[in-house]
């Protein structure tokens, strides 16, 4: 079964770092950005509900990626400890309640 | 679809632009003027809007309605609202549901009105606007709002769209607004920006990231009642300290005219403030008996505000922790809205900022107006290479949640997620045979639900009975472009559709839209009614300019006869004075009195000496500038 990451990796065309970790956040952004640009409903005004879906898919897989839950890093196996891997990403994108 | 125009409709003041032929043009009104009043006033012949509303204040301040932005989408019993009641002159009651409404007099009766017919009329005077400007129909519109504005918020000014026969096409963050206005034109590698807008009655701070094109929202923040007004407050508060000291016994308060009059003269003084470091504030008879002159310095100003002031970088550290950004990181920090002329503000900033000057190279009081246009553009497909590749990506601004164990908030989409979104929830059934669930919706940040609004109850019903635990219902939270939330729900099992019901939601329901539409329209016809009438005025005081100007004229004066001379003009004095004394008389008085004088007094006269043509060529070109200037449809 593929894990959260793998899923949003795939969402978003970019691959897990060596670690299994989410890769840099470069890679990321970009890889949103340009998704984005294909996928946001106001660029799709013929096609709003699917480009509002596929969007919503794009912009949760960037936010797992970006903010893993610590879930997402131990649900898979035999993996280094989450320390060495995605945890390091700081760049929180949603907010702190 | 037509034109689309952008509205940026702000506390005080509103502006309209639009985007075409490759650049966006803010339209003036038909003062002249750029901005335009947020105020509505009835007098007991017609409705006003704008300049003309607000020019009257003083005169008719119990019916002259302003400020309405910051008790839209708000309760009654709201602290905000209970506090600003205090300094407004216009009345305010609750309805049957607890929501403010502004009750006025017209022709001696009574007239409640919701904050969101008022902010239609207000929409509806710069529809008129870009309509006169662009000669053409226009039924749509993005609309901007505050973008800490809540769900209820932004509902309400939508429908404030709807009741004025408007399509809000968008409802477009103020922030994000100027952001655009601050960007478009810029060739800038990938930079990290943060608007600071203090406008008249709102405040929000957002930073985004903007990288060829693409405007990206990182966080936002700030405060739906805080602004100018509020230091035109501490203003108005300080003088009426004074006029109480100097006149023991006098209270401005207990006169509406009066606060209306330091209201006016505080705005004066607080503007004068940003270049001046001293202005006297002088209202000569503000009550029977009181004269005010008092001058105030820039230091004392300061000193009234400072908290206010203080208040200002919170929202701004706010968003920094929320995207993780450092100060340092910030390549601009862009100034909108009027307040952010205050030499104290951007002080403040720089210091905040280490020293970084602000950015002031928009139009602090155009900007919003301006990308909302661009986005207009964007909306209604316009073909131009500056627009094609733009993207705005706009964000949640307060946490949406649901009521769990212990009256425990639980997030489903937290503050800052991009929009649009939707999230989906699992629920099951806590009892055997249950074929009902509710949920209550909740917005904000604090930890325990009832600290937070309730945005509404939520009832699942229609699902099969099943044993406890069984039913799978997944419940779906869309927050659109917008920002506004919708929720649906279906149980997976069984495959069918659950029902919600949404209860004490802040929404107003089709049938109320309905019946204000259908009342705005009403007024159209009434303002249509007024329109003709001071249409009609003024070419009867037209006409009677003419004809004196040409007895001004000295070639006619020296071949005309003394006593037709003397006919003439006291013909002329007697409409004059008719005109004067009386009230407001129908369009068919006025076109008779002008009949009276063209083909029986004056007229005829003027054609025995040859000059009628003059007298018409005089008239023609001034009548609907005029008329237009005296009513505003």
């Amino acid at each position: 079964m593929p894990s959260l990451l793998q899923e949003a990796a795939e969402v978003l065309g970019v691959e897990l770092g060596a670690d299994g970790g989410p890769p840099d956040a470069e890679v990321i952004a970009a890889a949103f950005k340009k998704l984005a640009m294909r996928w946001h409903p106001d660029r799709n005004p013929e096609n709003v509900k699917e480009a509002t879906q596929r969007f919503a898919e794009i912009s949760a897989a960037r936010d797992l990626l970006v903010d893993p839950p610590p879930a997402a890093l131990v649900d898979e196996p035999a993996r280094a400890p989450p320390s060495a891997g995605g945890s390091s990403k700081s760049s929180g994108r949603t907010g702190k309640s | 679809m037509g034109p689309v125009v952008g509205v940026d409709l702000g506390t005080t003041y509103s502006c309209v632009a639009i985007f075409q032929n490759g650049a966006v043009e803010i339209i003036a009104n038909d003062q002249g003027n750029r901005v335009t009043p947020s105020y509505v006033a009835f007098t007991d012949s017609e409705r006003l809007v704008g300049d003309a509303a607000k020019t009257q204040a003083a005169l008719n301040p119990a019916n002259t309605i302003y400020d309405t932005k910051r008790l839209i989408g708000r309760q009654f019993t709201d602290p905000l609202v209970q506090k600003d009641m205090k300094l407004w002159p216009f009345k305010v009651v609750p309805d049957s549901s607890g929501k403010p409404l502004i009750q006025v007099t017209v022709d001696g009766a009574k007239k409640s009105l919701t904050p969101q017919e008022v902010s239609s009329m207000v929409l509806g005077k710069m529809r008129d606007t870009a309509e006169a400007y662009l000669g053409k129909e226009v039924k749509n519109m993005v609309v901007t709002v505050p973008a800490y504005f809540n769900d209820a918020q932004r509902q309400a000014t939508k429908d404030a769209g709807a009741i004025a026969g408007l399509n809000v096409l968008r409802i477009l963050n103020e922030p994000t607004a100027a952001a655009i206005a601050f960007g478009l034109d810029r060739s800038h590698a990938a930079e990290t920006v943060l608007v600071f807008d203090l406008g008249g009655g709102t405040f929000d701070v957002s930073l985004l990231s903007i990288d060829s094109g693409v405007f990206e929202v990182l966080a936002t923040a700030g405060d739906t009642h805080l602004g100018g007004e509020d230091l035109d407050a501490r203003l108005i508060q300080h003088l009426i300290g004074i006029v109480k000291k100097k006149y023991p016994g006098k209270d401005p308060t207990t006169s509406p005219a009066a606060v209306q009059k330091l209201r006016r003269e505080a705005e004066r003084a607080k503007r004068a403030l940003s270049t001046k470091t001293e202005v006297r504030v002088e209202i000569e008879g503000l009550l029977p008996g009181v004269d005010l002159s008092e001058m105030v310095t820039r230091a004392k100003f300061e000193e009234l505000c400072a908290d206010l002031f203080r208040q200002t970088l919170l929202p701004v550290e706010k968003v920094l922790e929320d995207a993780a950004i450092s100060k340092s990181d910030v390549s601009e920090v862009v100034l909108v809205g009027g307040s952010t002329r205050i030499p104290k503000v951007r002080s403040m900033l720089k210091r905040f900022f280490n020293g970084k000057e602000p950015n002031t190279s928009i139009n602090p009081d155009e900007a919003v107006a301006f990308g909302a246009a661009v986005q207009a553009g964007v909306l209604s497909g316009e073909r131009d290479k500056k627009i094609q590749d733009l993207l705005l990506l706009d964000v949640a601004p307060l946490t949406l949640g649901i009521e769990t164990t212990g009256g425990v908030m639980a997030a489903i989409i937290p503050r800052n997620t991009v929009i649009p979104t939707s999230k989906t929830k699992r629920y099951t059934t806590a009892e055997d045979g249950q074929v009902a669930v509710t949920n209550k919706v909740f917005e904000g940040e604090r930890p325990l639900s009832q600290d937070n609004r309730l945005l509404g109850t939520f009832e699942l019903s229609g699902f099969p009975a099943m044993p406890r635990g069984e039913a799978q219902i997944d419940v779906t939270f869309d927050l659109d472009a917008n920002g506004i939330l919708s929720v649906s729900a279906r149980e997976v099992t069984s495959g069918t559709e659950a029902k919600i019901t949404i209860q004490n939601a802040d929404r107003l329901s089709p049938e109320d839209v309905e019946r204000m539409v259908n009342e705005a329209a009403s007024y159209k016809d009434a303002d249509a009614q007024a329109l003709g009438r001071v249409e009609a005025r003024v070419r009867l005081e037209q006409y009677v300019h003419a004809c004196r100007k040409l007895l001004k004229d000295v070639e006619l004066r020296n071949r005309m006869l003394e006593e037709d001379v003397l006919s003439a003009t006291s013909d002329l004095d007697t409409v004059d004075a008719w005109l004067d004394d009386s009230g407001d008389h129908s369009a068919a008085e006025y076109d008779e009195r002008l009949a009276e004088l063209r083909d029986n007094s004056v007229g005829p006269v003027f054609e025995r000496y040859d000059v009628v043509g003059q007298l018409h060529r005089a008239r023609v070109g001034l009548l609907r500038v005029a008329a237009w200037r005296t009513v505003c449809a």
